[in-house]
């Protein structure tokens, strides 16, 4: 008990250091999981199959109206009775995969129908097969268009990442780690406008460094045509 | 593969607080989709000025309100105002961080949209002797609104899934009632599936009052 | 390309069969035999859970947790289970037991077994510093009043509120403790109603001069909490209570009340009840 200061350490900073680190970490982990499996979910609605369309457009209706707190307590302790027992932070990752892969699906359908038909149907003349055409011609021209929507998408899942803390995951991200020091020290105003910047920064630049990145390919685009 | 027993009785005897719990995320959705939609506008018209102080508000507005948690929001609105001595309650803190958040994401959803309309007819418009005003209310945002519908009910999504956080100050909206049921009750499986199938149907109910009202409002 | 339109329609979640498997080994023997003792604890409650400084686990369960795995012969094992993870963390195995100052109720003890009591609580009454209006519980009519949600404070509470409510007194039910303390100190609320041990802390450290505790919540029943297993494990949970009662004849839970609650435990005796 001795060692409980009620201030803000240095140490304090470090934890939130090493929060946003975690937070980096879950963003890039999920949002790698949940875009590989919300490009095949994306994909498999625009195939044609009926009732493909039917399931896949469930599978998205409903993970996109449930609150992600609520996700997170269900998955976790869905496994938990289903006599699969994980980590916190295992089962925080598979659910935030799931939940964004809802989101990136779309993101996928609209880049696949931003596609004109005439385009692909050249291709196919041409006599690629669909896979062909697929990734040679759709997937090259509607990546660009939506990559914006995507980048943002990922800057979301950055936030919404702070959810998990719901679940105490550890090691803990920015949230959590600013909740366990609020804990301490009872000043919860202070500590969550710091971590308020924190976001705030990693947003930020993420943003601008992608908008840039974007201007200037569309400036290549527009020399080229 | 389970070694678990569902008790589903105990959810229905709390159905009546769910219920309640879920008509207040109603309300505070549907409320501030309609003041974000409002003051979205009006950002979204800012931030085409050539008055550097509007621009500059829009810009600021919607830089904070996207690029931060809106549990954060939340929390200022609530105790970041309080320590200057005014006081909301929590259900008007949380309509008021969720509104300043669906003003910056729709700000920017309408902006694609107004980019969206023929410059031409802007010149044409105030041609015909519009003034500023009239040529957004009935000339710009129509198209606008009617081209950026589908972003406008994500957001709406949103703004849905983000009462939620409101139970951290103290909304007995409907996960923080859930929470509270699966507190006294321990069956935290059983109430948090019966607030996501509620979620879903809440989330249907205000979809397709938002298509009514665009058919009535665009006659689609 | 083109793909058919967003399509609307809810799923129906289809309701998994439950094939229910016989218990095969005894919790108690996998214990001592995997040599581990892992106690789900909550770290956000102090004092009966929190984190030092250096982020490490301490507080009166921590400790709990500790003299329990040392009278199993095993390592202790603190395995962080906030509110919503608490459950599925024991029925899952994750945890073997919860040490989680849980109210010992009846609603409660449909889903997992509880000890005997290890923890015996008051509920109380405290206000922003110097407060004249509010003396004694009863005072809270016509007042505004914060609780942490799922409190046994709280729950006692509002039983009381269902009647003051018309008599003008208003509630609200924080996310946690950080928000409760915050709320009083703004003038949120009037009065905040929380287990005493939970103020204790407070008083000590930042809540110094900033409120105060006014008045004991003598209508309420204390709050009684208990440790938490499979409801199927009644070897272990035999050992379990064995192990409590052994801490309050010996004097050990005595020591950890005057360690992190300030103050000598009470009496494990409900007046004018036969057993605990």
């Amino acid at each position: 008990m001795s060692t409980l200061s009620t201030t803000f350490t240095w140490q304090d900073f470090l934890l939130m250091l090493q929060g946003a680190g975690i937070t980096f970490f879950l963003t890039i982990v999920s949002g790698l999981f949940g875009t590989i499996v919300g490009f095949f979910v994306g994909w498999g609605r625009c195939l044609g199959s009926k009732l493909l369309l039917y399931l896949l457009g469930a599978y998205i209706e409903v993970i996109r109206a449930v609150p992600l707190i609520v996700q997170f307590v269900l998955f976790n302790s869905f496994m938990a009775i289903a006599g699969f027992p994980l980590s916190p932070f295992i089962s925080g990752i598979l659910t935030l995969s799931i939940y964004i892969s809802a989101y990136v699906a779309e993101v996928v359908k609209a880049g696949i129908e931003s596609v004109p038909r005439r385009t692909s149907m050249a291709a196919r003349g041409l006599g690629m097969t669909y896979l062909q055409d697929f990734f040679h011609v759709v997937l090259p021209i509607g990546t660009r268009a939506v990559l914006p929507s995507w980048t943002g998408l990922m800057l979301g899942l950055m936030k919404d990442t702070s959810l998990i803390a719901v679940l105490g995951a550890t090691p803990p991200e920015l949230l959590r780690s600013s909740q366990i020091i609020i804990t301490r020290i009872h000043d919860p105003l202070l500590i969550l406008i710091g971590a308020g910047a924190f976001y705030f920064v990693m947003c930020f630049v993420i943003a601008r460094l992608s908008g840039r990145y974007e201007r200037r390919w569309q400036r290549e685009q527009e020399a080229l045509q | 593969m389970f070694d678990y027993r569902f008790q589903w009785r105990v959810v229905f005897r709390h159905w009546p607080e769910l219920l309640e719990a879920a008509l207040l995320t109603l309300q505070i959705t549907v409320l501030s989709v309609m003041i974000g939609l409002a003051i979205g506008m009006v950002l979204s018209v800012w931030r085409k000025s050539d008055n550097p102080l509007l621009y500059w508000i829009a810009a600021t507005w919607v830089a904070l309100a996207r690029n931060t948690p809106a549990l954060l929001q939340i929390y200022l609105a609530y105790f970041g105002l309080g320590s200057f001595g005014l006081h909301l309650s929590p259900y008007t803190a949380v309509l008021a961080a969720i509104s300043f958040n669906n003003a910056g994401y729709l700000a920017e959803i309408l902006r694609g949209g107004i980019d969206a309309v023929n410059p031409a007819q802007r010149n044409a418009s105030l041609g015909l002797g519009m003034n500023r005003l009239q040529m957004y209310a009935y000339v710009i945002f129509p198209q606008v609104l009617r081209a950026v519908f589908l972003p406008i009910t994500n957001q709406i999504i949103w703004a849905m899934l983000g009462t939620s956080l409101g139970m951290i100050i103290g909304l007995q909206e409907l996960t923080g009632m859930t929470t509270f049921l699966q507190s006294q009750t321990f069956r935290p499986f059983e109430f948090y599936l019966a607030a996501a199938i509620i979620y879903l149907l809440v989330a249907e109910i205000v979809l397709i009052a938002a298509r009514l009202t665009a058919r009535l409002a665009f006659r689609w | 390309m083109r793909c058919a339109d967003h399509l609307t329609g809810a799923v129906a979640l289809a309701g998994l069969v439950a094939l229910a498997q016989p218990a095969l080994a005894d919790q108690l023997d996998d214990i001592i035999a995997d040599g581990e003792l892992k106690c789900g604890i909550m770290l956000d409650v102090p004092p009966v859970g929190m984190r030092d400084d250096q982020s490490n686990p301490i507080g009166f369960d921590v400790e709990f947790c500790k003299d329990m795995a040392k009278a199993l012969g095993v390592e202790a094992v603190i395995v962080e289970t906030p509110a919503p993870d608490r459950i599925p963390a024991i029925l899952s195995g994750r945890v073997d037991i919860g040490i989680a100052s849980a109210t010992n109720s009846l609603e409660r003890a449909k889903s997992v077994a509880f000890s005997i009591p290890y923890q015996i609580w008051d509920v109380g009454v405290a206000v922003a510093a110097g407060n004249p209006d509010i003396k004694s519980y009863t005072d809270l009519v016509g007042k505004s009043v914060g609780t942490v949600r799922g409190t046994t404070g709280e729950v006692a509470f509002l039983n009381d509120f269902e009647t003051w409510e018309d008599q003008g007194t208003t509630h609200i039910s924080y996310g946690s403790n950080a928000e409760q303390f915050l709320a009083i100190q703004q003038g949120k609320v009037d009065a905040i109603v929380e287990s005493t041990a939970i103020f204790g802390e407070y008083l000590k450290g930042p809540g110094q001069g900033k409120i105060e505790i006014c008045c004991d919540y003598s209508s309420a029943p204390s709050d009684w909490t208990g440790l938490m297993v499979r409801r199927n494990e009644q070897g272990f949970l035999n050992w379990v209570n064995l192990f409590v009662w052994h801490q309050w004849k010996n004097g050990r839970t005595d020591e950890l009340y005057k360690a992190w609650f300030g103050y000598d435990a009470p009496e494990m005796a409900y007046p004018g009840v036969h057993g605990y």
